[in-house]
This record gives C-alpha cells, sequence and structure tokens, in this order.
C-alpha cells in the first residue's frame, strides 16, 4: 500500500476534526463495511444465547461486550483497505479472519488489555504494523504522547452513545406499549430486581437492545480511532510533506519528459524573463529588502560573540521556571544494583517469566473449560431473583437446626419410642433428615414444600437406599402427623436401626470437621 | 372376562382396588391420558362433576362412555348448540290427548354419566338448566322435583380455539364443577398404541367398547363415594386447604380468586385423591396434587397477566409454592 493511494486529504489535523474525519469515513463506506460486521456480530450473539443457560441471559450482553476486541479487527480490516481505495467484500473479510484472531494479538486485547480505554488508537499498531515487543512499546509511547487523551475521551463517548441507543430503543417501545409493563421492567432494571423465570422474553429484548447498540457505535468508535492514529502518524512521518513532494516531483518529472520538446520556446522564454526581470522595480525593491534583514557592518567573531552574550543576558532570554517533581531516593542505588545483572541474564529471566506466564495462562483455559459449571455457578449472582439457599430453621413446626438435635439421634429416638412418645420419636428422625437434606446436602427446601414435594426433590440428589429409607420415615410420619396413628414396632424397628447408615454423610461431614 | 360385581359395602382397600382396576379398565380405551382418567376418576368419588377442556378428537366422548360401560351405567350425552332450550335438557310436560292427562317426559339429564359436549355453544339459560341438577341431583318440572338417578356425575366439554359464537359459562356455573381437566395430544408412542388399538380387524375408526369389561355397579359406586366421605382429614390439612384458597384471593396476577367453595372442593378431591392412593386419611400432598384441577376454573387472571401470556395454572403454582405447609 501507497501512501499515494490513500483517499483521504492528507494533512495535519487536529485529534477532534481527525475523530470527524472517521466518522465521515464510515458513514462513505457503510455499504461495503457493514455486512461482513453484522454477520460476525450475528453469529456470536446466535452462538452465546444458544450456549449459555436460560438463568444466565443477563450476562449474554457481558460475553458479547468482552468480545468487542474481535469484531474491531474485522471493522479495522474492512476500514484500512477501503482508505487505500480498495473494496474488499465480505468472503474477504472472513478469509482474513483466522489471520486476524491468531496474529493481531487478540488473546492479550481479550484478557489484561480488555479494559484499555485507548482500544481503536493502538489497534492499528498491533494489526496492521504488527509490531510486538520493545519496538510495540516504543511506538505506543511515541504514540500516547499526543491523541492518547483524545482516544480515551473517544472510547467514553461511545459508550455513552451505546446507552443512548439502548435507551432510544426503549423509549420507541413504551410509546407503542400501553400496559406500562416496559416501563415496570426498564424501573425493574435500575432496581436490579428482574426475574429472569417470567421475563425471559424481556431479558432477551433487552440483549436484542444491547446489540443493536453495539452494531450501530462499534464501526464509528473503530473509525475514529483509526483516524486519530493516521494523523498522530501523519504528524510524526511528515506523511504531508512526503506526499506533497512525491506530488512536486511527479509534476518535475512530467516536465523534464515534455522539456525537450518544449526546450527552445522554454530558452527564449527564459531570456525574455531575466531581462524583464532585471529591469523591474519590485525584483530591486525584494533584493533590497532581503539585505536589510543582514547588519550593515559584519562584526569580527570575537566581538559578535561579546554581543550575542549582551543579547542572551537580556531578561527575555532568562525567564526561569522552577518546577518540582518527585525523585526516588535510591535511584542511584536502584541503577547501580541493576548494573549487577548482565544483559543476558535479564532476557533469560524475561523470557522464562514470559513461557511461565504463557503456560499458566493455558492452564487457566483448560481449567475454566473443565470446571465451567462451577464457574457458571459463581455467576450465579447475575440471576437476579436467584437467592443463595439459607436452610430454613422452622420446617412443619420442627426446629430443624443441627444444635437442637441430640448427639445421638436413634438412641434418643429409640428411648422417646420405648417411652410410648412414639410421636416425638418419629418427629426427632424426620427433624434429623431434614437437617441432613437442608444443611448437608442443600436442599432447597421452602416453607411452601410439603413432605412429598421434598420427597421428590431429594429423589435425584439422594442413593437408591438411603432414599428408601427417607421415603418409609416420611410415610410413617404423616401417619402420625395427620392421621394420629402410631407406627407398628416393627414398622419403626428398621428405621431406628437404619438411622445410622441414613445419617452417614452428616457424619463424615463432622468428623472432617473435628479433624480441621 | 366379566368381573364380579361388588356388593355396596366395601372397606377402604376395596374402593381403593377397584378404583385401581377402573382405571386400568378406561385406559385400555382411553390410552396415554393418565392424568385426566385420574383426574376424572377423583371426581366421581368425590361425587362430583368435570369441566374438560380440550380440542376436538382427543376422546373426550370416549372416555364418558368408557366410565360408562365400566361401572355398568346408563349414558347421555347432549349436544350443546346456541338453539338448545332449558326443557331439551330437564324434560317436560306433555298433554295425552288419548288418556286425558299430563305426562312428563324426562330429559336426557336422568341417567348416571351425563356428557354436556361443548357446553359453552349454548346460551346462559341453557347452561342454567343444568344448575339445578348439578348441584341439588334433582330436576324440578312443572314444579315436582324429580331426583335423577345416583351415582349422577356430568362431564362437560369445552373446546379452547373456537371461541366465535359461544357463550363463556357463569361463574356460579363454573363454581359447581369440582374439577377443571385439561386434555392434551399424547406422546407418538401413546398415538401409535392408539392407532393400533382402533385400527385392529374393525371397521369405522372407533374403539369397541365391548372390549371393557363392567367393573363395578353404580350402587358400589356410591358406595366407593361413602367410604371417600369417610376418609379422615387431619384439621392442619383443612386449614392449608383454605389458606390455599385465601391466597388465591390475595395473590397478584388474579382478577378474583377463589370462593369458599373452594376450600371445600379441594377438601373433597383431596379424600378421593387418598382413596385412590389407598390411604384412609388425606395429608397435605393430596391438597396440592388436586389443587390445579380444582382452582383453575375458580380464579380469574388478571388482564395484564393474560397479556403477559400466563395462564391460571402458572399463577396458582406461584400461589402454592408461597403457601406455608402445614405445621404439625
Amino acid at each position: 500500500m501507497k501512501l499515494t493511494d490513500l483517499n483521504i486529504q492528507v494533512r495535519q489535523r487536529s485529534a477532534w476534526e481527525a475523530i470527524d474525519l472517521g466518522f465521515a469515513l464510515v458513514q462513505q463506506h457503510w455499504k461495503a463495511l457493514m455486512p461482513p460486521y453484522f454477520l460476525l456480530l450475528l453469529l456470536i450473539a446466535l452462538c452465546v444465547w444458544l450456549i449459555l443457560p436460560e438463568a444466565y441471559l443477563p450476562i449474554a450482553g457481558l460475553v458479547v461486550w468482552w468480545l468487542k476486541p474481535l469484531f474491531d479487527r474485522l471493522l479495522l480490516y474492512m476500514l484500512s483497505r477501503q482508505l487505500f481505495n480498495e473494496t474488499p467484500h465480505a468472503a474477504d473479510a472472513f478469509s482474513a479472519l483466522p489471520q486476524l484472531i491468531w496474529q493481531t494479538g487478540l488473546f492479550s486485547a481479550l484478557t489484561y488489555r480488555r479494559l484499555s480505554l485507548s482500544r481503536s488508537y493502538i489497534l492499528p499498531i498491533w494489526q496492521l504494523e504488527g509490531l510486538r515487543g520493545k519496538p510495540l512499546k516504543e511506538r505506543k509511547a511515541v504514540m500516547y504522547l499526543q491523541g492518547h487523551s483524545h482516544a480515551l475521551w473517544l472510547t467514553m463517548g461511545c459508550i455513552h452513545l451505546e446507552f443512548i441507543v439502548v435507551l432510544s430503543l426503549y423509549a420507541l417501545i413504551l410509546m407503542f406499549d400501553p400496559t406500562g409493563a416496559t416501563w415496570e421492567h426498564i424501573k425493574n432494571l435500575f432496581r436490579g430486581d428482574v426475574d429472569i423465570d417470567s421475563q425471559y422474553w424481556r431479558m432477551l429484548l433487552d440483549f436484542t437492545f444491547y446489540l443493536l447498540a453495539i452494531l450501530v457505535i462499534e464501526p464509528f468508535y473503530v473509525a475514529a480511532g483509526f483516524m486519530l492514529y493516521i494523523n498522530r502518524r501523519t504528524q510524526l512521518e511528515a506523511w504531508d510533506i512526503e506526499l506533497a513532494f512525491r506530488n512536486l516531483g511527479e509534476r518535475l518529472t512530467q516536465l523534464a519528459k515534455t522539456g525537450a520538446s518544449t526546450l527552445p520556446s522554454l530558452v527564449l522564454l527564459l531570456v525574455f524573463a531575466s531581462s524583464y526581470f532585471s529591469s523591474t522595480p519590485a525584483f530591486a525593491q525584494y533584493t533590497e529588502s532581503e539585505h536589510e534583514f543582514l547588519a550593515e557592518e559584519r562584526l569580527p567573531p570575537e566581538q559578535a560573540a561579546t554581543t550575542i552574550k549582551a543579547v542572551m543576558a537580556l531578561d527575555e532570554f532568562n525567564n526561569l521556571t522552577k518546577v518540582k517533581t518527585w525523585v526516588a531516593k535510591d535511584k542511584q542505588e536502584t541503577e547501580r544494583s541493576n548494573h549487577k545483572l548482565s544483559e543476558g541474564v535479564i532476557q533469560l529471566i524475561a523470557s522464562l517469566l514470559k513461557s511461565l506466564l504463557w503456560i499458566a495462562a493455558v492452564v487457566a483455559v483448560i481449567l475454566a473449560l473443565v470446571y465451567r459449571q462451577k464457574i457458571l455457578s459463581y455467576l450465579a449472582p447475575f440471576r437476579k431473583q436467584t437467592k443463595p439457599i439459607t436452610a430454613p430453621e422452622i420446617l412443619f413446626g420442627l426446629d430443624i437446626r443441627p444444635e437442637s438435635l441430640p448427639a445421638d439421634i436413634a438412641g434418643t429416638a429409640r428411648q422417646l419410642w420405648q417411652a410410648g412418645q412414639a410421636r416425638e420419636a418419629l418427629s426427632l428422625l424426620y427433624r434429623g433428615a431434614l437437617v441432613i437434606l437442608t444443611h448437608e446436602e442443600q436442599l432447597a427446601i421452602h416453607t411452601g414444600h410439603t413432605e412429598g414435594d421434598i420427597l421428590k426433590l431429594a429423589k435425584p440428589s439422594t442413593e437408591v437406599e438411603r432414599y428408601h429409607y427417607l421415603r418409609t420415615l416420611t410415610k410413617l410420619w404423616q401417619t402420625i402427623a395427620y392421621a394420629h396413628r402410631s407406627p407398628a414396632p416393627q414398622e419403626i424397628e428398621p428405621l431406628l436401626a437404619g438411622w445410622n447408615q441414613f445419617q452417614a454423610p452428616r457424619l463424615a461431614a463432622q468428623t472432617a470437621e473435628g479433624q480441621a | 372376562m366379566n368381573a364380579t360385581l361388588p356388593t355396596p359395602s366395601l372397606s377402604l382397600d376395596q374402593a381403593s382396588r377397584l378404583a385401581e382396576q377402573i382405571h386400568t379398565e378406561i385406559a385400555k380405551a382411553l390410552i396415554g391420558q393418565q392424568t385426566v382418567i385420574r383426574e376424572t376418576l377423583i371426581a366421581l368419588l368425590a361425587g362430583g362433576h368435570v369441566l374438560i377442556e380440550g380440542v376436538p378428537g382427543l376422546g373426550k366422548t370416549l372416555l364418558v362412555r368408557a366410565l360408562a360401560k365400566t361401572i355398568a351405567g346408563q349414558f347421555a350425552r347432549i349436544q350443546f348448540t346456541p338453539d338448545l332450550m332449558p326443557a331439551d335438557i330437564s324434560g317436560h310436560v306433555l298433554f295425552d290427548m288419548h288418556n286425558q292427562r299430563f305426562d312428563v317426559r324426562k330429559g336426557p339429564v336422568f341417567t348416571h354419566l351425563l356428557l354436556a359436549d361443548e357446553i359453552n355453544r349454548a346460551p346462559a339459560k341453557t347452561q342454567s338448566a343444568l344448575l339445578e341438577v348439578m348441584q341439588e341431583q334433582q330436576v324440578t318440572i312443572e314444579g315436582t322435583a324429580y331426583p335423577v338417578p345416583l351415582p349422577f356425575m356430568t362431564l362437560a366439554t369445552q373446546n379452547p380455539l373456537e371461541q366465535e359464537g359461544t357463550y363463556p359459562l357463569p361463574e356460579a356455573q363454573l363454581d359447581r364443577f369440582l374439577l377443571k381437566i385439561y386434555i392434551g395430544y399424547p406422546s407418538l408412542e401413546e398415538e401409535i398404541a392408539m392407532v393400533n388399538a382402533v385400527t385392529r380387524q374393525q371397521v369405522g375408526d372407533r374403539f369397541q367398547l365391548e372390549l371393557l369389561n363392567a367393573i363395578v355397579t353404580p350402587e358400589a359406586i356410591s358406595a366407593m363415594q361413602q367410604v371417600t366421605a369417610q376418609i379422615e382429614v387431619d384439621q392442619a390439612v383443612v386449614d392449608y386447604a383454605a389458606r390455599i384458597t385465601q391466597a388465591t384471593r390475595k395473590g397478584q396476577g388474579l382478577r378474583f380468586g377463589a370462593g369458599p367453595r373452594g376450600s371445600i372442593a379441594l377438601v373433597r378431591a383431596a379424600r378421593a385423591h387418598a382413596l385412590v392412593e389407598g390411604r384412609n386419611f388425606v395429608h397435605p400432598d393430596d391438597i396440592k396434587q388436586v389443587a390445579l384441577p380444582v382452582l383453575r376454573h375458580r380464579v380469574s387472571l388478571a388482564p395484564e397477566m393474560e397479556l403477559e401470556g400466563y395462564n391460571t395454572d402458572y399463577v396458582l403454582n406461584s400461589v402454592l409454592e408461597k403457601t406455608e405447609a402445614p405445621r404439625q
């Protein structure tokens, strides 16, 4: 790509003018720019929607937001080519996608650099220049000297524009919704009081609105950042002057080519012009005025030096400003200690650390994949209505706090049974079972659950033998609680005998606690 | 195989076993509608009436015919139309010229099982003709009350799709139905079994009801109803049923909740449920199991919930979740 192919006028602009140029670039090329970008965004949004469990729909927007650096790369690919008068198709963009993913620093952009506020400004260095390591650092340092603050403001502005788009879409819906449900939903969003189970479609609408906002705003953001970058390069490398010289060179070359045929006339013209200028007062005046800039008297070097010193001693050249800055006290010491290690050792340690970091990153990704269910469960707070499972203290009028139970439940129940207190004996066993289910096995039992509901809840997570025990115990408890009939001794005996086996997990937990 | 028709005095075990046999027998004809059969049986044992809602062709008539055959009872069907008159249902008095006297011609309601097909197609006046017989189990013709044969059960059907030109049942009438049952499409396996059962070596597309056996007599059904009525209900369970009904009146998403008849119906249906389960006492799960069919036609969904696409079952389930289970 040559500078001469640029389809913008290369000149020094202010940063805001450069941002405006970026917006104009999108307006001019949106027809070619949008199809591949829209397709990519749609594909990713669909994948996110299909892969994420229903309950995690509120974080779908977050996932798409996190993947913005990927969309930026595709947009910059299209924009950079359009800037040089190429018109890539959507197919070209998708063909280049693997390269954009693997060779443009996407991994770092999606991880430790994801929260960078100058993303679109720095992206061309990664993607178009392909710089890495020290050159990249140096280039970034130079780029940051000017334009960085504008890039930050650009990012902040675009974030707000996205919100404006989303809120405008809501306002549109509000105008057509006579029920007020949308208004309630918006208020709930701000209150953080959204029930995913009952408002699934509304949450899906939120997601769609956010996608639309990204679809509209992101191209402008990338283009504006790109133009800021081009403007800075123009300043640094004098592209405008280079182009002016090239144009001049081309023009002179053209003249030289045509010069052979017009040489006689040119000679005549020069002769005529020289005679004309020699007799023109204006020219004479110009040469005189040129002399005015020079001193009439040429001083010897020693005297000139004295005069210069006198001039330099004037107040205008001695305006001193005092600037205070923090300097590390042990700076010299640190510098000295740095010299103790040779450059090779430092490089070795750096590469070792870099390799370790990469290995750690790969291991982290693998672990994240393996333990994705667990990680998703940590994201559970995003389910607004989901409340942490807190074991109730009283259920069916029974005190089911662990501390309310005796140490030997089966023994105490047997004593109660032998003392003719069948109801108390069964109540104790049932309470014990509820304590195990709620505290040890984290079963989410609510006050609205009946005994049958608890059996249904416990079935999937309880082994067959323990489930049979629980079912028998529930049946006997229901009989004594609601029919006021005591069970036969042969019915209660297996329950008393099998209690220890049923509470095995509880005992194991207590043992573990004791050891800890 | 002809089963021995049992005598009317029954124990709980006998009644429960008979209920199971009736269920099995009807399931031979109505394939894949276990819940519908079970809920119909509960209504029969509790001495109530059912409103069945479902699209045409799912076997509503077959269910009633099969039930009539199984209990060896009489069966009558009334197709409700906009021009159906109350006298067409209850009967009328006709002057006999020959004998110079008024003769009573009893209507189709004088039967054990009455199928009121597409009940919402007739105007409210005609629908109300069923009120007396459903509530009092008698019909008054020209000032004289005529009892209908017992057990008496009305099974009314509604089509949820074609609402054009229909007369929605008034709340007073809806309250008379013990249960409202939804009948849905069968699964693939059930439909295959149904096709095999109906098309095997026969002409036409109707299930051969002759293949079903009479399990009990109408008298035995009355005896089973007596057994059901004697099933114990703890005060805590009654309290639970009443609290659920009360909660429907306060619950969000409902225009109005169920009346006290809802609590009564809950306990009646829960008793029958306990009998079907073979238990001689009712526990809270029985109440919960029957709560949806008992209450869904006694409450009215708020318009905004209807607009949001929710149904009464959703709101009732949330009411059940929020109502505390009995304390013992």
